[in-house]
């Protein structure tokens, strides 16, 4: 390989075309899977996906290839505020879905749909405020690694290390309420049908 | 050297924040939106003709949104009305300058150099502005004119700013902010209208020189879809049938629903 050859100069059209089609291949289940735990809905998440393509369509010549995911989860991740801006999400946490939208039927020792769980998910992660979440969901959940999250969200190694303490913090809190309050309710259900309740615990 | 902490999913058992991480990994996109994507940002490279990564191919997704509206309104529109408009548009005092002068086309392109007849239309009057050539190798005779305003329009991502740095051989940005909208549209029908009645008397090379020229113009143009379908249109004229049915794919896979997409399937002969 060329020791030189770091932004090679596009040859054709099908040539980078060929290589947008390898990179949209390889990465574009992860970017639409980072922009849905960012919080876009299903449609949202189509749509900032395909944006985040035609940014890479028009920037392919500047994308170093080792950096091909970096670049479009960075590309991903601004995309996706303009997203949530636009459809004024808040940037803070939101605590008050784990309370209201935990169906009482569930029941946290029987096995949940992969939906449920998916809802539950997005639930927890938006008790996460954005800068923490978007570290947790790189790394637990797209497990790229650490030297990559900071390439991506542009952030001192330093920085995304303390992010994803304080991520994990905020994620097991939020776990164990959400954990709390249903086997509350089910203690409440099954109290109702049931009849006598044993104590709590 | 530091290594990184184990994950979550990793070390624990299968406690509710673990299964809820794993679910959240096998999550998986639609399976026709991949495609879609990959279609539409063929879609955008096509527009330009342009070998060269421009600022010109710029968010389509972002302009199909008001092409669609913009095709309705168009659509309806009688010829005569148009006139009627371009007519009044003139007696406005635009000083607005329109965007950058179109790309050279692609060294692939089987056009040859043209000298685009330039109409009596509006946008003449309209635009006072002296005549730059851009790359004195071109023997394009459409006006160039200058560039003014790279201000950013608001669905494009910096696309201006990567447009600056592109590669030589590309357009600049368009021109064109929020308060030059409207001054636009008329020029956009006046070019549109141009390469509709080339393509209406069989000049299939003026037409898709004038389509050309739309595309680089108005990157973001609100008739980018109405120009792909001319496009297609005025290459099957020339017999090109295989380039017209790969375009006309492109358009269908990632548009498939709209309007454009109903005309090329029948202009196609096609039936998906």
């Amino acid at each position: 390989m060329p020791p030189e050859v770091v932004i090679a100069p596009p040859s054709s059209d099908v040539e980078r075309k060929g290589r947008l089609d390898t990179m949209v291949s390889a990465h574009f289940a992860a970017i639409w899977r980072f922009l849905r735990r960012l919080g876009l809905s299903d449609v949202d998440a189509d749509d900032a996906a395909q944006e985040v393509v035609l940014v890479a369509a028009r920037k392919l010549d500047q994308i170093a290839p080792e950096s091909e995911l970096s670049f479009l989860l960075s590309t991903a991740f601004r995309i996706a505020r303009r997203f949530r801006s636009r459809r004024d999400l808040p940037s803070a946490p939101q605590e008050s879905h784990l309370e209201t939208t935990v169906d009482p039927s569930f029941n946290p020792e029987q096995h949940l749909s992969h939906e449920q769980e998916c809802e539950l998910l997005d639930q927890v992660l938006q008790t996460l405020p954005m800068e923490l979440r978007a570290v947790f969901v790189l790394f637990e959940i797209e497990e790229r690694p650490m030297i990559e999250i900071a390439e991506v969200l542009g952030l001192p190694p330093g920085t995304v290390a303390s992010r994803l303490r304080r991520a994990r913090k905020a994620w097991q809190e939020s776990i164990a309420r959400l954990q709390s309050r249903m086997r509350f309710r089910e203690r409440t259900r099954k109290a109702g049908t049931a009849g006598v309740e044993k104590g709590p615990q | 050297m530091t290594t990184d902490p184990k994950r979550l999913a990793d070390e624990a058992h299968d406690e509710l924040g673990v299964r809820l991480i794993r679910a959240g990994r096998r999550v998986k996109p639609a399976a026709d939106v991949q495609r879609r994507a990959l279609a539409a940002a063929s879609l955008a490279a096509t527009a330009t003709l342009s070998t060269s990564a421009s600022g010109a191919a710029i968010t389509l997704l972002g302009a199909i949104k008001w092409t669609v509206i913009g095709l309705s309104a168009a659509g309806v529109l009688s010829g005569a009305t148009i006139v009627a408009m371009r007519e009044s548009e003139r007696r406005l005092t635009p000083s607005f300058v329109p965007s950058a002068p179109p790309s050279p086309p692609s060294a692939g392109a089987s056009l040859p150099p043209p000298v685009r007849p330039e109409p009596p239309s509006s946008s003449q009057a309209a635009a006072p502005a002296p005549v730059v050539p851009e790359k004195s190798s071109e023997a394009h005779a459409p006006l160039h004119r200058p560039s003014v305003h790279a201000i950013q329009p608001p669905h494009a991502v910096a696309s201006t700013a990567e447009a600056a740095t592109a590669p030589a051989g590309s357009a600049a940005p368009a021109a064109s902010n929020a308060s030059s909208r409207d001054s636009t549209l008329t020029e956009e029908l006046a070019a549109m209208d141009d390469a509709r009645r080339a393509v209406a008397s069989g000049q299939s090379a003026a037409a898709l020189q004038a389509l050309d020229d739309y595309a680089s113009r108005y990157p973001r143009g609100r008739f980018a879809q109405e120009a792909f379908v001319l496009r297609i249109e005025a290459l099957m004229q020339r017999g090109e049938r295989g380039a017209a049915t790969a375009l006309a794919h492109q358009l269908l896979t990632a548009y498939p629903k709209s309007p454009a997409a109903r005309k090329v399937r029948a202009l196609l002969g096609l039936t998906e």
